[in-house]
């Protein structure tokens, strides 16, 4: 498949589909992966706890993916990051695995999960405002409408009064 | 603060950490590869994780897992692992006003897998019904 050519960023020579096709592949196969998640997650709650499925998936994960930058790259590139980069990807990491979990956890904790999730779930919202702010994204209209029938159609979804 | 309002400002701050992930992702990829961006912000995360429940004494036990506990988890982390390795490959592509609100959609995803994992017919309600069409709408404005 195309998108998984571990070539240089800009290079893609041979690729039968356009870059924002690919994005948009991609990000789709994203979503269908975090679809499953919750089963899986689901099940390992059953007898562990939080902390523990929490911990033990990242453990999991980041050898996994040690694994395969070794096999596919060598682990040159890693030491090779400049500051700046570095500093994006690890508070990229925190927020993701450290802020955004604990916030999630405490806000289920005081107000619970039909309260939280669909206030959490608004975070296209404040990624295409930092995006536009910060990365000097252009946001369409079209664009701004579609994000919002998202964030409207997944508070549908998870307001419901049967969970998933 | 009152619990409730704390828990609805613990929401808000859910959803704005979770919003900066694509944005600083998008900045390091900027002169990185995707699988070393992913490699390094998942290596933080459990650095970060880890010290995290070592001061706040929740280590403890984290060890005691029987083995169904731990297929289930390898299965998780193998799941999320595409689904962020992918996310951070899109992020190469397409912009984070793109590609936030396509990822979002995975409710839609969950409960389309808990219909047919699960034959839970029950989770197609016309509230649910409506709230696909309203993401699939959503999504074709977004990418047409």
């Amino acid at each position: 498949m195309p998108f998984l050519h571990l070539t240089a960023r800009g290079e893609r020579a041979g690729c039968p589909v356009t870059a924002t096709a690919e994005g948009i592949v991609l990000a789709v196969v994203a979503a269908i992966l975090w679809g499953i998640d919750p089963f899986f997650a689901q099940r390992a709650l059953r007898r562990g706890t939080p902390a523990q499925v929490v911990f033990w998936t990242l453990v999991v994960a980041s050898t996994l993916l040690l694994i395969a930058h070794a096999a596919l790259m060598g682990l040159a590139p890693l030491g090779a990051v400049s500051g700046p980069t570095l500093t994006a990807f690890v508070l990229a990491g925190g927020a993701n695995y450290l802020l955004g979990r604990t916030f999630y956890f405490s806000s289920i904790r005081d107000v619970g999960v039909a309260r939280s999730v669909p206030i959490s779930s608004t975070y296209p919202l404040f990624a295409a405002t930092f995006a536009v702010l910060g990365l000097g994204e252009i946001l369409t209209l079209r664009r701004a409408l579609g994000i919002l029938l998202v964030v409207v159609g997944t508070l549908c979804i998870t307001t419901d009064r049967v969970r998933l | 603060m009152r619990l409730q309002t704390r828990g609805y400002v613990y929401a808000l701050l859910t959803a704005a950490s979770f919003a900066w992930v694509p944005v600083l992702a998008r900045v390091g990829l900027r002169e990185t590869h995707y699988l070393t961006g992913v490699t390094l912000a998942v290596w933080s995360g459990t650095a970060l994780v880890g010290l995290g429940l070592l001061l706040t004494g929740q280590g403890r036990g984290l060890a005691r897992l029987d083995r169904w506990t731990v297929l289930f988890i390898v299965l998780y982390a193998v799941t999320s692992l595409g689904a962020i390795t992918a996310n951070y490959a899109s992020l190469v592509h397409i912009p984070v006003v793109l590609s936030a609100p396509i990822t979002a959609t995975y409710p839609a995803f969950a409960l389309i897998f808990a219909f047919l994992l699960q034959r839970r017919t029950q989770v197609i309600t016309p509230r649910v019904l409506a709230g696909t069409l309203a993401i699939v709408v959503g999504g074709v404005m977004l990418v047409w």
